[in-house]
């Protein structure tokens, strides 16, 4: 068992399905900038448009949220970023921040203010986003990517939704992670540069530690598990079931009798879903599912997001949670017209398969693009 | 036949070679342990911060400080601690946490924020959200998913708007609707006097019901502006 444990987190693996993985991400979310902001940028941002810009400065503020168009809010060392407690008990740590000074800061605000500094940054989000593609800087492309996502979503904070925040989860581990060590410019750059140096140039397949792709996986493990928590009880803001789940394990050992199990317990919560005519792309009238398998969709749905945090580490399982995955965004995605999430999600799939099978499978891609022989899958023998 | 004793031995590992290779193996240590951290203090708190932190205060009963301090300025317990820093870690860098997708209860109603436009001259013209559907038993929708998170939050302003922070966000829209209402009437003469936002809730037919049944929405004034769009009282 702590054999197991050990090698999960140390021993190497194959590095291409986090390369797919970044490839996947910045083209999704490339594609879902200009879908979405880039179209609307003059009406949202511009000098009468919808969003303004000072709207949001208190949140900011107060919620520790960094915008490259608002100056050094939040930013450490340059801005106000540490607790004011802080500082009160270790009055050195002021040496720690507010870099920038008051007037710099107004006028790094003031330059926020004006259209070409959003067009500019929203420039420079795109170039990342295509160089993290590329694999061209991949670490510093992803940082970049990190910075100006951050200060995208906090500019328009009222247009975002579940999967702006699932990109943003993915572009910070991208920080962490080798993720440019296949399929990059960067892995051609330096081979040509070690070719042109007379060192040797390997030809193995990479193999690269395999933690940040373990905390990634476990990521979009809580995703799915506190999405599916949550749906178990009347209200997840009223918290009823998580209460009684605190008492019983906790306090008193007591059940709460009257608790009030919900939508999706009864098993009425995709019936409601279909029928919202502000989020579905067509009218429940038109496809009318009968409530029965409403009510078995909305249990699959509960038993996926609940059950995928522990199937999917049992290997002859995997394949088939992803696959219930793949088919259950893929719906979301069909019915639903909430932007990029399904679209985002699928992306985080790849890391659960094995980089060997992730190789071979964009090796027969490539080579039915161009037309020649696809090399056959290794066949395993019987003993 | 070489023995084993005859096997050259394996090169030594440079001491400053080990020492950079534990380093590494420490930096990495902590980084994968603080973010496991991370996760598992996020994860429940950002979904039910209130809840956990009122039955924390309360528990244990017995003991003369709680798993979370009540009053303590600086914080002190732990538990306090690590969700001030956590939060504000994951806020900075954006690994928010959060994940609520359809949460329960399902809305039984859709909200559609229009304007109404009233004129000098008594007349009123009313702007719908492109998002609304003129008929909601038939529509094809395609894209629009940021206009609607927007509306979403603007339909249920805060009973304190005139004081609050987000205030300018409320004028601005109520401003677009008329620049929007004078770009496709642009030769109109009528001035506008004031202007109403207004939430419209379609409600969904119960099971059982036929789909068609859809009854008009119920429409709810939530927010008044002069001609240039300054929130009234």
């Amino acid at each position: 068992m702590i054999r197991a444990f050990w090698a999960f987190w140390t021993k190497p693996i194959r590095g291409e399905a986090l390369a797919l993985f970044r490839i996947l991400l910045a083209v999704t979310i490339l594609l879902s900038q200009l879908s979405g902001i880039a179209r609307t940028l003059p009406e949202t941002c511009g000098p009468n448009g919808y969003c303004p810009i000072g709207a949001c400065d208190e949140w900011l503020a107060s919620q520790s949220r960094l915008s490259l168009l608002r100056g050094p809010v939040s930013l450490p060392l340059l801005g106000d970023w540490l607790p004011p407690w802080l500082i009160q008990d270790y009055p050195w740590l002021n040496h720690l921040q507010n870099w920038v000074s008051p007037e710099q800061a107004e006028a790094w605000a003031r330059w926020g203010e004006r259209m070409d500094s959003h067009y500019l940054l929203f420039a420079v989000f795109l170039l990342s986003l295509v160089c993290l593609a590329l694999g061209l800087g991949t670490r510093l492309s992803a940082l970049v990517a990190v910075l100006l996502a951050a200060t995208w979503h906090h500019r328009l904070p009222w247009l975002m939704n579940g999967g702006d925040s699932l990109f943003r989860n993915g572009l910070y581990f991208l920080v962490l992670a080798p993720a440019g060590c296949a399929w990059s410019l960067d892995r051609a750059i330096g081979r040509r540069i070690r070719t042109w140096l007379g060192w040797k140039v390997p030809d193995e397949p990479v193999m690269i530690a395999p933690w940040s792709v373990r905390l990634m996986q476990i990521q979009v493990c809580c995703m799915y598990l506190f999405t599916g928590l949550v749906k178990i009880g009347d209200s997840f803001e009223a918290g009823s079931a998580l209460r009684t789940y605190l008492d019983w394990l906790f306090a008193n050992g007591k059940w709460n009798e009257e608790l009030a199990w919900g939508d999706y317990i009864d098993g009425m919560a995709l019936y409601w879903v279909f029928n919202d005519v502000a989020l579905t792309r067509w009218p429940y009238a038109w496809l009318p599912i009968p409530v029965l398998l409403c009510r078995l969709m909305t249990w699959g749905t509960l038993a996926f997001e609940l059950g995928f945090s522990f199937v999917v580490w049992i290997r002859p399982l995997r394949k088939w949670v992803l696959l219930a995955g793949i088919g259950l965004h893929i719906g979301i995605m069909l019915v639903m017209e909430i932007g990029w999430f399904s679209q985002v999600t699928l992306c985080w799939y790849v890391l659960f398969v094995p980089g060997e099978k992730v190789g071979r499978a964009v090796a027969q891609f490539g080579a039915w693009l161009r037309g020649g022989p696809i090399e056959p899958a290794p066949v395993r023998l019987a003993a | 036949m070489p023995t084993l004793s005859d096997a050259p031995a394996p090169a030594a590992v440079p001491l400053y070679a080990r020492l950079w290779r534990y380093f590494k193996g420490g930096v990495v240590f902590v980084i994968v342990v603080f973010h496991l951290a991370v996760l598992a203090v996020r994860n429940p708190l950002d979904l039910w911060f209130t809840q956990i932190r009122d039955w924390m205060q309360k528990h244990p009963a017995d003991a003369e400080s709680s798993y979370w301090d009540r009053y303590g300025r600086p914080p002190t317990s732990p538990l306090r601690l690590a969700d001030t820093f956590t939060w504000k870690y994951t806020n900075l860098v954006g690994l928010e946490q959060r994940w609520v997708m359809f949460g329960p209860p399902m809305a039984r109603s859709a909200p559609f924020l229009c304007a109404r436009l009233e004129f000098t001259d008594g007349t009123s013209e009313t702007i719908l959200s492109p998002n609304e559907p003129e008929d909601p038993t038939s529509f094809v929708r395609v894209g629009g998913w940021q206009l609607r998170k927007l509306e979403d939050y603007l339909t249920w302003p805060p009973d304190d708007l005139k004081k609050n922070a987000e205030r300018s966000l409320w004028e601005a829209f109520a401003r677009y609707k008329v620049r929007q209402w004078q770009s496709v009437q642009p030769g109109d003469p009528r001035q506008v006097k004031r202007i109403v936002l207004v939430r419209r809730r379609v409600f969904f037919p119960e099971p059982g019901q036929s789909p068609r049944d859809v009854k008009s929405p119920l429409e709810h004034d939530i927010a008044f502006f002069d001609a240039r769009g300054k929130l009234l009282p």
